[in-house]
């Protein structure tokens, strides 16, 4: 029988480095969002496999674990410009119902396909900024509507799944909050943030 | 030691209410985020408005 190692040396020969076992359909839109690609395989091959090679849901649920270590940067420790624009994106969130809270923060990469330049937690509903997203207002601006896409989403839907990316609900989400955010600043209501704002 | 929580001021009544499937952080890279954003159809549009509050802001206009 071929050990671990040698079932891992195969599928990345054959399948990839990027190739993880599909076991449910639930995790093709975090899969794919980590950066790889879930593959079928008939059951008694998948039980075989699995002892050796990474599943979907080990995938995403590593992913989760690592994103857990996601930390606050405190206010005081922030560039004047990340500050700024982080008052910015509260700004904004204010404008939306239920939004916990606007952090600067580090955090971890989703996988070791992707960095992580937003998140957001629906367990506190608050919204994480990476410090590098914080350095230019259109990157914090882009983090803000794809991130309140996703808190408005889950407001709306009873179905956790379809608050989450590639979801249609979670892009109609968006294009109702980027519109938001366009009247809102067209109605000067960011003026006053954007004195110390560094567009790109 | 024991790993603190994250947000120790958040009830834990909110995070009970996550189901075994149901995914707590919803991460997304840089990439993803300029392309969602770009699917809008609202990217420009953002970009011109807040360019314009930004310049209003400074005074510059």
């Amino acid at each position: 029988m071929a050990t671990t190692m040698q079932l891992q040396e195969a599928w990345h020969k054959v399948i990839g480095d990027d190739a993880v076992i599909r076991t449910s359909a639930r995790w093709d839109g975090m899969v794919k969002h980590l950066g790889y690609i879930s593959i079928d395989l008939p059951e008694r091959v998948k039980d075989n496999l699995s002892r050796a090679i990474t599943t979907d849901r080990q995938l995403v649920m590593k992913s989760q674990e690592a994103l857990r270590e996601a930390k606050v940067v405190p206010e005081s420790k922030l560039t004047k410009t990340a500050w700024a624009h982080l008052k910015l994106a509260r700004a904004i969130a204010s404008h939306f119902t239920d939004v916990a809270g606007v952090h600067g923060a580090v955090i971890p990469p989703a996988s070791d396909r992707t960095r992580t330049a937003g998140l957001y937690d629906r367990g506190t509903q608050e919204i994480m900024l990476h410090l590098e997203t914080l350095a230019h207002a259109r990157s914090t601006i882009d983090a803000m509507v794809h991130e309140l896409g996703h808190h408005v989403a889950s407001m709306r839907v009873d179905d956790p799944l379809k608050a989450e990316d590639l979801q249609p609900t979670h892009s109609e989400a968006m294009t109702f909050v980027a519109a938001r955010i366009i009247g809102l600043t067209a109605e000067k209501k960011f003026d006053e943030y954007l004195k110390e704002a560094v567009w790109q | 030691m024991p790993r603190q929580p994250l947000y120790p001021h958040v009830p834990k009544s909110r995070m009970a209410r996550l189901s075994q499937d149901e995914l707590r952080f919803l991460p997304d890279s840089p990439e993803v985020l300029a392309q969602t954003v770009r699917a809008t159809g609202y990217q420009d549009k953002l970009a011109t408005v807040f360019q314009e509050a930004i310049a209003r802001a400074k005074k510059l206009k």
